[in-house]
């Protein structure tokens, strides 16, 4: 299970599943995850959610900035695009969100990925 | 008449400080100039099992080589690595609870005048040599792929989820391809082989330093390596085997 933990200062507001798609989070009212702050933009960052090529039952996760006026940051370093990883925290504006991606706790063991062509 | 060389050979294997059990193994055979390690995959500990029928299979199966053999050595190792894959691809498809079991496999064995290192998978050859050291096995890592294709960063694919996937193993498809290299030998030289629970740990530096310090007390080297990587968290099993390149007589003709 993949989902993404929305806090501010310490507090949490919400969880949000993340399934296969995009999630947009921002100040207006079109994106999926609305945030109602000034220092988030009306569109601030997106979300994409791909099923893994290599490993079954895997996600990849990645978070776009959308021109944001404040920008977005993955763990204190402001991105474009980047992979989101469990773990990670996201800043968009002075909002928090976490990936959590429960099946990435197994990932210490050495796994076998073959493509096909061999 | 021409100098030949021998193997001297030392190897620790450690289970870490975290796993319940060892699924790395080692072995070698001084008489025949060759080392090996494994380091097996697959759940329930099958990984133990698929490592040991490595390692065994080519303690067992291994017989020494010359440039003369009307096969070339490389096909000739070749080929017995595809036996050994077999075995353990059949292995795993017979027992349920060995099921999706494979290992990792590097081997150096002395052909004349010339190291043979065979790899396939994340496990790693060094070489030490006149004080430096180099890596002679490039990892068969989905880590490694990706930053290939330009898909991630080095930095971003080493902390994903898929750190520690690789590409190549014995034992998980009918047939494989192991890297098979060759390099000429030189007197003093020590070719360190090792599961990714060293080189994951201890950094290519400490490693060198941990040769450079050890007097050529080659036990010991390989003990405190083993200690450096339990120091630094232990997560994973650990195995280091070390062998060191080192002139016999002069032989004369048979």
């Amino acid at each position: 299970m993949t989902k993404l933990v929305h806090s501010q200062g310490g507090k949490i507001f919400d969880e949000y599943p993340l399934l296969e798609g995009v999630v947009t989070i921002g100040r207006s009212s079109e994106n999926d995850i609305r945030v109602d702050d000034i220092t988030v933009s009306g569109r601030h960052a997106m979300i994409e959610v791909k099923p893994s090529e290599y490993l079954d039952g895997v996600n990849d996760v990645y978070i776009s900035d959308r021109q944001s006026t404040n920008g977005t940051m993955i763990n204190g370093k402001y991105i474009k695009r980047k992979l989101f990883k469990h773990g990670d925290i996201a800043m968009i504006g002075q909002h928090e969100f976490a990936l959590i991606d429960e099946a990435s706790l197994g990932f210490e063991q050495t796994m076998v990925y073959i493509p096909d062509d061999d | 008449m021409s100098n030949y060389y021998r193997f001297d050979v030392v190897g620790v294997t450690d289970t870490g400080r975290v796993r319940q059990h060892n699924e790395d193994s080692i072995g070698w055979a001084t008489d025949r100039n060759m080392a090996v390690l494994a380091d097996g995959m697959g759940g329930h500990s099958a990984g133990d099992v698929a490592s040991s029928l490595a390692v065994e299979g080519l303690l067992r199966e291994y017989r020494v080589l010359s440039t003369n053999d009307k096969v070339s050595v490389k096909a000739s190792i070749g080929q017995l690595i595809d036996r050994i894959n077999a075995d353990i691809y059949q292995r795993a498809h017979e027992n349920p609870e060995c099921a999706r079991m494979g290992t990792t496999l590097v081997m150096t064995c002395l052909v004349e005048k010339k190291v043979i290192v065979v790899h396939i998978g994340d496990s790693r050859v060094y070489r030490w040599r006149s004080g430096d050291i180099e890596q002679m096995t490039e990892d068969h890592s989905l880590v490694n792929q990706l930053v290939d294709q330009g898909a991630l960063s080095r930095e971003e694919a080493e902390n994903s989820h898929y750190r520690n996937v690789i590409t190549r193993a014995l034992g998980i498809k009918a047939s494989c391809t192991a890297d098979i290299m060759q390099y000429p030998a030189m007197t003093g030289d020590v070719y360190l082989l090792c599961s990714d629970g060293l080189s994951n740990k201890v950094s290519d530096l400490h490693i060198r330093q941990t040769l450079e310090n050890s007097g050529e007390n080659w036990d010991l080297a390989a003990q405190t390596l083993v200690n450096l990587a339990n120091q630094a968290g232990g997560e994973d099993n650990v195995s280091v085997v070390l062998a060191v390149v080192t002139p016999v007589q002069e032989r004369l003709d048979d």
